[in-house]
């Protein structure tokens, strides 16, 4: 349990830390369609519907972030 | 062993976290010298107008919404000085185009596919707008575009434009 | 989608109310001019080997920008479920009559056929609150014949670090009722003889009820319509001896009441909260990390499934008993994804570690490759792997005179189990703003079939006969 919470830290501090300081110009490949975390929300929707009727298992995606950071 | 990379990854976080912004504070706009449809256009060469200094990109939205906008302030104010220059920062000149097909600029439009002179603004965000006033001071810097701003956006404009 | 007889839960396990969390985030690129509906629409196929499960399912997502980044989002659903699933009975090298019409021959796994239709809808609501945050409300609901769901989100994302790093909370919460064909939440753990029985006084404790009036017409199965009270629903199970066993009280199953019938209803709540972390690594890298906890409580039980009570001796079936699983359950996951752009191709990568309190450990490895063939045209293959280990009360039968656990339940999606899918999905643009596209995908479900803890015929009997379903997939989104 100690070395899962210690995981998690350890990736959140290397998401934050080891990341490139993307200008906000060189977010093209980020704004495109195929790059979202979700490209295909009908198919994801209907996917995890299929698993999670067949598997003990469920849940676990998120929400936002990335993209092209447009204001 | 783990603790040590543990402080270690805290201490890169916090590196992270404190180089992560370098801001565009007022005072004098950068110069520069960049190519438009027509030719060369340098900042100077704008010296004694209002410039509405706009960066937008194809792939970004609110910059599609923004165009109207912005040919509608060229329309109503260009007789009293103001000068609108949008920089395109699309690394594929195509891009630019096929967007310049779809949404017609009335005004300047200029290309900065290597993003130097975004650079030297601290561009903040996609979209950018910086007011430059007639003796090349930049007086509001706006980031985004919704159209709630707008009317905000607008008044500036006039009170840079009245000075 | 009921893929498993029916109720979207059915799966009483999993409490994601078939996951308002998560799912329906409202795209990030608008695609078109920005007041313009973005609709996607699919149509899907979904079929299991040997007669079992088929699901056909029409969904559309609707999303309209209200402006200035306000979004709305609307889906609806609708599914046809036919088929047949396991109900827990484990086979037997002698043949076993469920009901009076219909006998599983040896070597063959018990099914229970069904039919239902499911009309589900979510509303999800998008909204910035500054240039830098936003929130998502979301609400669903959704019906069958016997299960009905309610639920609601929230949902809250922070931008920091120029955008590049994004902070997102969401909490879910779903009230769902089961309300079983046949009218009657069977007692749980109780040889079928017995765990239909029903008091015909007014009810306490246990059951709750729910009464209709007689007056009204029905639509559903043959049991809802008025019954004298002399008529008897028996189910005649033969089993390995011979012997016949005879459910329901031997009298009606439905319990008549004052001119009105009886149709038990059982909920279940569940709350669901997440945290999570985007980060965008590089100009051509994306993470997410997500941690989720949820709480379900209430009633978890599959009212359809049962459990096989063997000889301790000879491994033979000589009863049946109707499964029971505990009344909460804790689950929590770790989610990390990864999409890396390539030169034109993305992949897309996630991993989850899923783990409850009901004993269940699953791993979950997704793979997308996101393969540009032209402007127009891309090809995707796509390939999971999952596995999980069995529950604490997973049994896939339980021993007649032995002491009986507290709870039990031979569901096949409670087992050790791996499953395997593999899929391709080809996409079309059609000029700027449609795509039509289709996508198949192969699955393969694989379990212990021969456990050790077998007991004599059971050896000779393949004790998780596994899965195998096909998935069709059809896709238009358009813009208008």
């Amino acid at each position: 349990m100690r070395t899962l919470v210690a995981m998690i830290i350890a990736c959140s501090a290397l998401l934050l830390s080891g990341c490139a300081d993307v200008k906000p110009w060189d977010r093209d490949l980020l704004a495109q369609k195929k790059m979202q975390l979700v490209p295909a929300p009908v198919d994801n929707a209907l996917d995890e519907h299929v698993y999670f009727s067949k598997e003990a298992a469920s849940g676990g995606q998120g929400v936002g972030g990335g993209g092209c950071g447009c204001n | 062993m783990s603790s040590r990379i543990f402080t270690r990854l805290v201490l890169l976080l916090l590196f992270g976290w404190a180089f992560s912004h370098t801001a565009m504070a007022a005072g004098t706009a950068p110069n520069f010298s960049l190519p438009t449809q027509a030719g060369t256009l340098a900042l100077t060469d704008l010296k004694g107008k209002v410039v509405y200094l706009d960066f937008w990109a194809s792939w970004c939205p609110p910059c599609r919404k923004s165009f109207p906008w912005m040919n509608e302030m060229e329309r109503r104010y260009s007789r009293q000085g103001l000068t609108v220059v949008a920089v395109n920062l699309d690394k594929d000149h195509e891009l630019a185009d096929k967007f310049l097909n779809e949404v017609p600029a009335e005004f300047t439009v200029a290309f900065d596919p290597r993003g130097t002179v975004a650079e030297s603004y601290h561009v903040p965000g996609m979209p950018s707008s910086f007011i430059i006033d007639r003796n090349g001071k930049i007086q509001a810097i706006h980031i985004g575009f919704r159209e709630e701003d707008s009317a905000d956006l607008e008044a500036s404009l006039r009170s840079a434009l009245s000075r | 989608m009921q893929l498993e007889g029916p109720s979207c839960v059915r799966a009483a396990l999993t409490a994601a109310s078939c996951g308002l969390l998560g799912i329906a985030s409202p795209s990030v690129i608008a695609s078109a001019a920005g007041d313009a509906t973005q609709a996607d629409t699919a149509l899907l196929y979904y079929a299991e080997h040997d007669g079992r499960v088929k699901v056909s399912e029409a969904t559309a997502r609707l999303e309209q920008p209200l402006g200035d980044g306000e979004t709305v989002t609307v889906t609806p659903t609708v599914d046809v479920i036919t088929g047949a699933s396991p109900t827990g009975a484990t086979m037997s090298d002698k043949p076993q009559t469920f009901t009076t019409t219909d006998t599983t021959p040896a070597y063959t796994l018990p099914l229970k056929s069904f039919s239902d239709r499911r009309y589900a809808i979510t509303v999800d609501w998008q909204q910035p609150l500054d240039r830098l945050t936003r929130s998502v409300l979301g609400a669903s609901a959704s019906t069958e014949k016997d299960y009905n769901s309610l639920g609601a989100s929230a949902t809250l994302m922070r931008d920091f670090n120029n955008k590049l790093t994004t902070l997102s909370a969401g909490i879910s919460g779903s009230l769902d009722s089961v309300e079983p064909a046949g009218g009657i939440v069977p007692q749980g753990l109780t040889p079928l003889a017995s765990a239909y029985a029903v008091a015909s006084a007014a009810p306490t404790g246990y059951f709750d009820y729910e009464y209709e009036d007689l007056s009204r017409p029905h639509i559903e199965d043959a049991l809802t319509t008025p019954v004298a009270a002399s008529t008897a629903l028996v189910h005649a199970i033969t089993t390995a001896s011979g012997a016949v066993i005879t459910t329901g009280n031997g009298g009606t199953s439905t319990s008549i009441v004052n001119g009105s019938i009886a149709r038990q209803t059982k909920n279940k709540e569940s709350v669901d909260g997440m945290i999570g972390l985007t980060q965008v690594v590089n100009r051509r890298t994306l993470m997410q990390l997500n941690y989720s906890l949820g709480v379900s409580s209430g009633y978890l039980t599959d009212p359809y499934k049962i459990i096989s009570m063997i000889n301790g001796t000879t491994g033979e079936t000589v009863d049946y008993r109707t499964e029971l699983r505990p009344d909460s359950r804790l689950r929590q996951s770790i989610y990390w994804k990864a999409v890396y752009h390539l030169n034109e191709d993305v992949i897309h990568f996630s991993y989850r570690y899923f783990w409850d309190d009901w004993g269940i450990r699953s791993n979950t490895v997704d793979l997308h490759y996101h393969f540009v063939l032209g402007d127009d045209f891309y090809v995707e293959p796509q390939f999971r792997y999952y596995t999980q280990s069995a529950a604490d009360f997973y049994h896939h039968s339980l021993v007649d005179v032995a002491v009986l656990p507290r709870f039990a339940s031979a569901d096949y999606r409670l087992a050790e189990m791996k499953s395997t899918s593999y899929g391709l999905k080809l996409a079309l643009a059609i000029g700027k703003d449609s795509e039509v596209s289709a996508r198949v995908t192969y699955m393969k479900q694989t379990g212990n079939s021969h456990p050790a803890n077998a007991i004599g015929v059971q050896r000779t009997l393949d004790l998780y006969p596994g899965l195998d379903a096909v998935i069709a997939q059809l896709g238009y989104s358009f813009t208008f």
